[in-house]
């Protein structure tokens, strides 16, 4: 019984957020200030991970998205980075998703190709387009680099 | 009267209507039937029970292997199909001379800066089955013009293999997909000036471009030769000057005559150095004129981030702008 009343209250709370940040949207709407409205509503939850509560030790997650500007990045979808054999974010694509705080490196063998273009289509964090180790060029959240002339072997990713 | 009886009674195993009373033959059976030790009854029910549980489980166990297949196995996601290809007689060597020569003799018309391809390409995620369930390439026309600015415009084609399933929505052929408008400032070309037509130069133009070196493979030449037609055509001189480089760089076998995805015969060149060798890729030019016409990149296996079936046609390009 609680679980069902925590979870209506959730889906509440969720049907109010969303039109409100869809409608309101402001730039310093952190992602913070959200899940601690939410806590305050809601108390008795835990953020687990940035923008993710869970009450009752994990039997209900809401997931809060990070931020409202974001957007995919040619066809990599948002929380994603890639790379494109081609200049423009054109020709095959691979896309990647793990980071860390020491940075994830992905290897671009994956491609059959070189690349050509890369974007780092999440809302935080940064990517490195490295290669062998060398570092050519840093994407910050929401960029890409629409054309590279440059070897690249591996994307770094850091949360 | 018990629940056996009554069931027995009900369901009236004798030929006659099943509204009549028993004959005094069934009466009797019933009654050695009712009056038998239940043991045996009980004994078939655990028995059955055994059997609907196990076929129960071995169905349950048989869904979560399926599902957990479908989930890590590579699955039969569509892409096109690999071209086939004729061994021909000759060496590599010898076959790029004569492409060379015929592309001298064939390819009068100068550089064009209208391009015009048709592509297909995959879309890779790590650690993710792709399910899709067609293939759609696309047309795309790049415009360069000589104050360094662009146009780039790519529009659906046909649907050529697999099938479009309930939930996709395949746009209509010709619908416009995306329109770029490219300033001198976001140098819509790579490769700034024109290919030479020498057969050193065209080396020496590709490395210092994309930086190439030593340690670069053949599939790193081949993938730029791709990148370099996508931003110029090459008449007759550039073409020989290519062939030429081509039968200069090691690991290249010749596979023979092919038809590229437009129909056109063609010889084709491979090379297996990109992506640690999980991938072939391949240069096909056109059997009777000596253009290069295409390039086919395709997935081998052995890579275990790439859940994609081996082998797989991950990209594909047919120029259509030279005759």
């Amino acid at each position: 019984m609680k679980t069902v009343k925590l979870v209506a209250a959730v889906v509440v709370a969720f049907a109010l957020l969303v039109p409100a940040s869809a409608a309101g949207a402001q730039p310093g709407d952190s992602l913070t200030v959200r899940v601690a409205d939410v806590l305050e509503k809601f108390p008795g939850g835990v953020e687990v991970a940035p923008g993710v509560i869970e009450w009752d030790e994990g039997a209900i997650t809401l997931t809060l998205e990070s931020d409202f500007n974001a957007r995919s990045i040619g066809t990599c979808a948002t929380g994603q980075y890639c790379a494109w054999t081609g200049t423009f974010y054109s020709g095959t694509k691979v896309a990647f998703t793990s980071c860390s705080a020491g940075g994830t490196s992905s290897s671009l063998a994956t491609l059959g190709a070189a690349a050509r273009s890369t974007a780092n289509a999440r809302t935080t964090g940064t990517v490195n387009a490295v290669n062998s180790g060398t570092l050519v060029y840093t994407m910050a959240a929401n960029t890409g680099k629409t054309s590279t002339a440059a070897t690249l072997t591996h994307l770094v990713c850091f949360t | 009267m018990d629940e056996l009886e009554r069931l027995v009674r009900a369901a009236n195993p004798s030929p006659v209507r099943r509204t009549s009373t028993l004959s005094p033959r069934s009466e009797s059976d019933l009654a050695q039937i009712v009056s038998a030790p239940r043991a045996s009854a009980r004994a078939d029910q655990g028995w059955r029970r055994t059997v609907i549980w196990g076929s129960a489980v071995a169905a349950g166990l048989a869904i979560i292997l399926t599902v957990t297949a479908q989930l890590t196995a590579p699955r039969a996601t569509a892409s096109p199909p690999v071209l086939a290809y004729a061994s021909v007689a000759g060496s590599a060597a010898s076959a790029l001379e004569r492409l060379g020569e015929l592309a001298r003799k064939n390819i009068t018309t100068p550089s064009s800066d209208v391009l015009v391809s048709e592509t297909w390409s995959a879309d890779i995620t790590i650690g993710v089955a792709e399910t899709t369930t067609y293939v759609q390439p696309r047309e795309v026309t790049r415009t360069f013009r000589s104050d360094g600015t662009a146009t780039f415009v790519v529009r659906a084609g046909t649907v050529r293999w697999g099938v479009v399933s309930g939930d996709d929505e395949a746009p209509a052929a010709g619908t416009e997909l995306e329109r770029m408008e490219l300033t001198a400032a976001d140098g819509p070309r790579l490769f700034v000036e024109p290919p030479p037509s020498a057969g050193p130069e065209f080396r020496t133009y590709l490395e210092s471009t994309l930086g190439l070196s030593e340690a670069s493979t053949t599939g790193d030449y081949f993938a730029a030769v791709q990148s370099l037609r996508d931003e110029w055509a090459f008449d007759g001189e550039q073409t020989a000057a290519l062939t030429e480089l081509v039968a200069s760089l090691p690991d290249v076998t010749m596979l023979g005559e092919t038809t590229d995805r437009l129909g056109r015969a063609g010889i084709a060149f491979a090379t297996r150095t990109n992506g640690d060798g999980t991938f072939q890729t391949v240069l096909i030019f056109d059997r009777a004129s000596g253009a290069l016409i295409a390039f086919e990149n395709t997935y081998l296996g052995g890579n275990p981030d790439v859940a994609l079936p081996s082998p797989s046609v991950v990209n594909y390009i047919a120029w259509k702008d030279q005759p």
